[in-house]
């Protein structure tokens, strides 16, 4: 056979082959923002399951860095940042979630759009990305089902409906261009949710000094910080507060031997989403990273200072009685969980 | 190689060049449509089944946390958390790749496990609680029983009841029993009742200690009610459920694959088999068209071959030219390498090459080169060549390229790829075979029979085309034997062939002219009509079956009566058995019409000189007879004037005879042309003409006076140069005039005038002469009196009257006669004949002059002979030559015979010629010198003086006598020097040359005196002695010797 035949062959299989991969493709994009946040999650789910199976400790250090989309974490930020959220534009996410200043606004309850306050103590953003589910009830499983939620929220960002948002978005052309640059299409609801916890996931605050010490380094805690970290564990806290983000990872009555709060009974908590009595003032156990940053504390936000949070948690929910000394060494403890968000956007 | 240039051939042949391109192609489309037919399912069907086997590794991971829940130890709830999600994750994309592909069950099931992993993780989070407070009350409650313990103490009495110590216990041993049950964990709860109700209400640390074992008791309950409920095997059920029937679908799906598979790759199958079959049999179809087509080419080509040559047979003519153009044909039309034709065998079986043709120049040089040699086993061309001719049968070998026997041929047949040899040999009518037709084939299909089959059917054409040439030959021949005998039959003879009864059967268109007639008349024409003599011709038919033939001179009759005379010959023909029952008669007649035509016209010619158209000598006489008879008066006289050009021999030889024959047509046309007076003019012969002038005198006074005006004239008109070739011409005249009247007849007169300039010339008169001679000079009729002089003459030799006298000559030196000269004498009847009369008619009639020069000479050199025999002392004998004798031939050898026989030593021989003589033609002069030099006879220049030679010429011949003319003897006066001045001279100078002188004509003493003191040896004259016969001369010599 000629060469030049050999090449039409090869040419003309190559047409087929290439014809081939492209129909059995489903060209839409819809599927392909799924799809890219199914890879997205299974990415970051793989990956935290292999830092959580790899220890065998309670409580492990924060990664320096978590597998995330960048490009969708950058419009993310954008987003973050944007009151363009708000039906007013006055409430960005970064209203209640300042970012600099531990991730949440340090108010008992937020102030909404309109000024209207919240409901309940906004919880730190930092981190968020690591607890299992999101809001004190645990109604979001995931960032992305958490981050619509404020903006339609009557009290928060206000906006009647997510597509609402979308379309505000998108009549803004450089809106519109971002997402078409990001995600290939205009803004949806699943992109900014998408866009937004992406972002989220990327607020980490490793390199704190009781992860230093997690790592080996002992002298990253004075005496009376090691000596909070074991009271930390013997009276019995990080039963609950446990795990990567001492904390984060499972539900608690809030008040198992006294109520934890005078508004007890107001918020139900997990019985929101199970309506179980069993289940009422069941609340998600929060973070402890950054607490000595995300004042006031409890879901209602009724709680100023550490001492006392310290205090009433021991009491309620151990049942024992803190000693002060205990609980300022706790606290100094707890102290050495804060470290300054890293900006992995940027470091990427 | 193309079969044609239409679309389905081109289709095809795309379709044979890329067809396995083709089919690839198509199978790669099958392949397409083979994925893009399969099921989804099986798309997804690694993704689902990696997220079925992830979920079920999951919950093996979880169903290890509720392990740990099951004891006391640390649970990770972060882990199952991470589990829990990461399940979610794989549902919701087993629900999304379902949903997608509609597994409807498999979706159900979905569901159902989702709801079921929702129960699950539900009661796991609630387990978790439990487990987290149920741990915390677990080690606390030890330390604050024993705090209680001591509060307790400090009270004093312990109730019964309570013992802290045994109610921890007891609750701390709880998880560690194994047949636990709620019901018995209840049962110890009235138990920390009855101990709460028990103790002291202000001991903080037991109110702590009971609310902590409560807490420790219900939460305790609780977790063991949630581990209850945490049933993991339904979910796992579900997972093995959803598995199975995911792999159900999935194999279902790949069932479905498989059939489609099947189903396109046997219909791929098929249609791969379908294309390769057609495509084997459109290959097989086009091959076979394609040998069709190359067959049908090959056969046209073999059919136009055979047209072209029966074409070629058609319109040649020549045998050669069709064997070689048939050749060519064969060669060029089947594009074989070579051909050759070779006939003729010769003894040594070496064939001839009759032609060549080969498609390469160098194989047609080669060829030319080869000699093939039939000769049986040791010759080269016995392959092919010697059978077909001996046999006469086409014979053919194949694969001669790699034939052993033909080994040597093997570089050349390779060099040119000849594979194959055929040999057709052309037989002629009897089977012997004439020509060799060999063709040099290299392709294997023109070995084949339809080759054969063309080649037989060109031998037969080409036989055929020999047989008809050959006949068309015979026929030419015949043809052309015909047309001779045509010819012949209507020559120049007349033929008429007639029937035994004399009916004119054929005549010829000669017969039919010469008579006037035409074919027509003659139907029923006999024979002897014919003809004026019928009774002469009748008779001779009648008798000429006997006689067989007869030739006689007949008259034939023309139409118009005139009789032309007609030598005839008459044949009788026998009847022949095969072709003629009758006999017939055969008249040849020739025309002698013509011939009398032509002797009249010779006789008219003979009137007429040819060469300058004046009337000839006979035809003068009869005009002047006519003009005597009729214009001139009686009494009154006539000139008639005869001019004779001098030396017209040696001119003739100058000019050569064309030059010759010029002049003498302008002379006649200036004779003819120029003179002013009416005159007649002939040219009487070889160089002399005639001329009368037609004017009468009365006087012969009258006569003279005229005719020496108009003479002068005449010959001034003569003597201006001629042009002859763009040469200027002199010409002298000898010329002579006589007076003539009645009483000689015309015949006379120019016998006479013919007569007089010969005696003009002889005597050598001068330049121009005029000459008058009388009538009546001579008495006897000169020409008959010539004629039976010469008769006589002839006569006389034979009756040998004619003998030699000779004349003593005196040797002044040796004071003796030592010479004689031989002077010829006729006696005739007892009385002799004057020299003078005799000899000018010998010196005309050349062939007398030489017979009697001949016997002049034998009989000068035997009376030499003689005369020496019977004298002492040597005499030499001199003999007279003519002029005439030099063209004799024979003269040197008689001479040399003579001298022979009479052995006579040459030098007693002296032979003498005329000076004129010598130098009339000096080429002949200086042979004749030179043989009679080389003879050693001697030579002696005679009347030495009187003729042209030049002190050169004398050298040349080398006399070695010179005779002095008598002329210049007569005048000698002793008194007088002057003149012995050029007897001198002529001494002196014959001294020179080393010759003797003689002197002729000494007739005083004076003379003889006088020419001996100058040196003059030899004197000769009747002085001394006169001519005498033999006899006499013998007593003379003897008489003298003594004195």
């Amino acid at each position: 056979m000629k060469i030049a035949n050999l090449i039409d062959l090869f040419r003309i299989l190559g047409l087929l082959l290439l014809s081939l991969s492209t129909g059995c493709e489903q060209a839409s994009t819809h599927q392909t923002l799924s799809e890219r946040m199914a890879a997205s999650h299974s990415r970051f789910n793989a990956f935290m399951r292999e830092l959580t199976e790899a220890s065998d400790q309670p409580v492990q250090p924060l990664p320096e860095t978590v597998p995330f989309d960048k490009a969708a974490a950058k419009l993310g930020r954008a987003l973050f940042f944007s009151p363009k959220l708000s039906a007013n534009g006055t409430v960005s996410c970064a209203t209640c979630h300042i970012i600099q200043q531990g991730g949440d606004d340090n108010r008992p309850v937020s102030i909404g759009i309109h000024g209207q306050k919240g409901e309940l103590n906004a919880p730190t953003v930092l981190n968020s990305g690591f607890n299992f589910a999101q809001f004190w009830d645990g109604r979001a499983a995931t960032l992305e089902d958490q981050a619509l939620q404020p903006l339609i929220n009557p009290k928060e960002m206000g906006n009647r409906s997510v597509q609402a948002v979308a379309d505000r978005l998108n009549a803004d052309p450089q809106w519109l261009r971002k997402f078409i640059q990001t995600f290939g299409e205009p803004a949806s609801p699943q992109a900014i949710a998408y866009a937004i916890a992406e972002y989220e996931r990327t607020l980490i605050t490793p390199g704190s000094r009781f992860d230093r010490y997690l790592l080996g380094d002992r002298d990253a805690l004075t005496p009376q910080e090691r000596r909070g970290w074991e009271l930390f564990r013997s009276y019995g806290c990080i039963s609950c507060h446990q795990g990567i983000n001492l904390g984060g990872s499972m539900f608690q009555k809030a008040g198992i031997y006294r109520p934890l709060s005078a508004h007890e009974g107001r918020w139900l908590g997990r019985y929101n989403v199970t309506h179980r009595d069993a289940d009422r003032q069941v609340f998600k156990v929060p973070t402890l990273r950054n607490v000595a940053d995300t004042a006031p504390y409890f879901h209602d936000g009724s709680v100023p200072t550490l001492e006392k949070a310290v205090t009433l948690m021991i009491e309620a929910q151990l049942g024992k009685q803190p000693h002060s000394q205990d609980v300022a060494d706790i606290i100094a403890f707890l102290k050495t969980l804060s470290a300054p968000p890293k900006d992995l956007l940027h470091e990427n | 190689m193309k079969i044609d240039n239409s679309m389905p051939d081109r289709l095809y042949q795309f379709v044979l060049r890329h067809g396995l391109w083709v089919e690839g192609a198509l199978l790669v489309v099958m392949f397409t449509i083979w994925l893009a037919l399969r099921p989804s399912l099986l798309q997804q069907a690694p993704a689902l089944s990696a997220h079925v086997i992830s979920l079920r590794q999951d919950l093996t991971a979880i169903e290890e946390e509720k392990s740990r829940l099951q004891q006391f130890t640390l649970v990770r709830p972060d882990r199952v958390q991470w589990l829990t999600r990461d399940m979610h994750l794989h549902l919701r994309q087993l629900k999304k790749g379902v949903r997608q592909v509609g597994l409807a069950d498999v979706s159900q099931t979905l569901t159902m496990l989702q709801a079921r992993l929702e129960d699950l993780f539900g009661t796991f989070n609630s387990a978790l609680r439990e487990h987290a407070i149920v741990v915390d009350s677990y080690y606390t409650l030890p330390i604050l029983g024993e705090q209680c313990e001591l509060d307790l103490r400090k009270h004093s009495a312990i109730p019964a009841t309570l013992h802290p110590h045994d109610i921890y216990t007891a609750l701390l041993l709880l998880p560690l029993r194994k047949d636990l049950s709620a019901e018995k964990i209840r049962a110890v709860m009235p138990s920390i009742d009855k101990a709460k109700a028990a103790l002291p209400s202000d001991s903080e640390a037991c109110s702590r200690f009971i609310s902590h074992a409560q807490t420790f008791l219900h939460h305790f309950s609780q977790l063991r009610h949630q581990m209850d409920t945490l049933n993991l095997d339904a979910a796992r059920q579900l997972i093995i459920r959803l598995d199975t029937q995911l792999q159900h679908h999935i194999a279902q799906a790949q069932y479905h694959q498989h059939l489609v598979t099947i189903t396109l790759g046997g219909l791929g199958g098929v249609m791969a088999f379908f294309i390769l079959f057609m495509l084997i049999l459109l290959n097989r179809t086009v091959k076979r068209l394609r040998a069709q087509k190359r067959e049908l080419i090959h056969t046209s080509r073999l059919y136009r071959a055979l047209s072209d040559i029966n074409e070629v047979i058609v319109s040649e003519q020549d045998e050669r030219q069709l064997l070689e153009q048939a050749l060519t044909i064969l060669v060029n039309d089947l594009q074989i390498p070579a051909g050759v034709i070779t006939c003729c065998p010769d003894e040594n079986n070496v064939l001839t090459t009759v032609a060549i043709h080969a498609q390469q120049p160098l194989a047609h040089q080669l060829l030319e080169q080869i000699r093939f040699d039939i000769t049986p086993d040791t010759g080269n061309a016995t392959a092919t060549m010697l059978p077909a001719w001996k046999e006469g049968e086409i014979r053919a070998l194949r694969n001669i390229d790699t034939h052993p026997r033909l080994a040597r041929w093997r570089p050349l047949l390779q060099r040119f790829q000849i594979q194959h040899v055929i040999t057709v040999p052309l037989v002629d009518g009897n089977g012997n075979s004439r020509y060799l037709l060999t063709l040099y084939l290299s392709t294997d299909e023109y070995a084949g029979p339809a080759t054969l089959q063309l080649l037989r059917e060109v031998r037969e054409d080409l036989e055929l085309a020999l047989h008809r040439l050959h006949l068309l030959e015979k026929q030419r021949q015949q043809a052309a034997q015909l047309r001779l005998a045509e010819v012949a039959f209507n020559a120049h003879e007349g033929i008429v062939i007639a029937s035994e009864e004399g009916r004119i059967e054929r005549a010829n268109e000669t017969l039919l002219k010469w008579c006037g007639l035409d074919l027509n008349h003659m139907a029923d024409e006999t024979l002897p009509a014919l003809f004026v003599e019928q009774s002469v011709i009748q008779h001779v038919m009648q008798e000429l079956p006997h006689s067989g033939y007869w030739q006689g001179e007949l008259s034939l009759r023309h139409v118009d009566g005139t009789p032309i005379p007609a030598l005839t010959t008459l044949t009788w023909v026998p009847p022949s058995q095969e072709t003629d029952r009758t006999g017939h008669y055969i008249a040849h007649c020739l025309n002698l019409s013509r011939q009398r035509q032509l002797e009249h016209e010779l006789r008219s010619i003979q009137q007429r000189d040819p060469i300058t158209g004046l009337p000839n000598h006979k035809a003068l006489i009869d005009q002047l007879n006519t003009i005597m008879e009729q214009i001139m008066p009686r009494g009154e006289c006539g000139i008639i004037s005869i001019i004779n050009i001098r030396g017209f021999k040696s001119i003739n030889t100058a000019l050569g005879h064309q030059g010759g024959d010029a002049l003498l047509r302008q002379l006649a046309e200036r004779l003819r042309e120029r003179p002013a007076f009416p005159h007649l003019t002939a040219r009487s012969s070889n160089d002399e003409f005639l001329l009368v002038p037609i004017h009468f005198f009365s006087s012969q006074d009258a006569a003279r006076q005229w005719w020496e005006r108009k003479y002068a004239e005449v010959l001034g008109m003569l003597s201006e140069p001629y042009d002859i070739n763009g040469q200027p011409v002199q010409v002298e005249y000898y010329a002579s005039a006589m007076l003539f009247d009645h009483d000689l007849p015309a015949e006379r007169i120019v016998d006479e005038i013919e007569t007089g300039i010969q005696l003009a010339r002889q005597h050598g008169q001068g330049v121009t002469q005029l000459y008058f001679h009388t009538p009546g000079a001579s008495a006897s009729s000169r020409p008959d009196r010539e004629i039976t002089l010469r008769h006589q003459l002839e006569q006389a030799l034979d009756k040998g009257e004619l003998l030699l006298f000779h004349q003593p000559i005196y040797n002044t030196m040796e004071r003796r006669y030592s010479l004689t000269e031989a002077l010829i004498r006729w006696k005739r009847e007892d009385t002799l004949v004057s020299p003078g009369e005799f000899i000018p008619v010998m010196e005309r009639y050349p062939q007398l002059m030489t017979r009697v020069g001949r016997w002049v000479l034998r009989q000068g050199v035997a009376d030499a002979a003689r005369i020496n025999r019977d004298h002492a002392r040597p005499v030499s004998v001199s003999i007279n030559l003519s002029a005439v004798q030099f063209n004799d031939s024979e003269l040197i050898h008689i001479l040399r015979d003579s001298l022979a026989r009479h052995a006579l030593p040459p030098d007693r021989l002296t032979l003498e010629i005329t000076e004129s003589a010598l130098m009339t033609d000096l080429g002949r002069t200086r042979a004749l010198l030179a043989a009679l030099r080389e003879l050693g006879v001697h030579v002696a220049i005679d009347d030495f003086g009187t003729g042209y030679a030049s002190l050169q010429y004398l050298q040349l011949f080398q006399p070695d006598k010179l005779k002095l003319d008598k002329s210049f003897i007569d005048p000698i006066d002793p008194q007088d020097r002057r003149t012995l001045a050029i007897p001198e001279a002529t001494v002196a100078m014959a001294h020179a040359l080393g010759a003797k002188v003689v002197a002729e004509g000494v007739e005083t003493a004076e003379q003889a005196a006088a020419l001996s003191a100058i040196g003059c040896e030899l004197l000769q004259g009747y002085h001394f002695a006169r001519p005498m016969p033999l006899d006499e001369l013998l007593d003379f010599l003897k008489r003298t010797e003594t004195q």
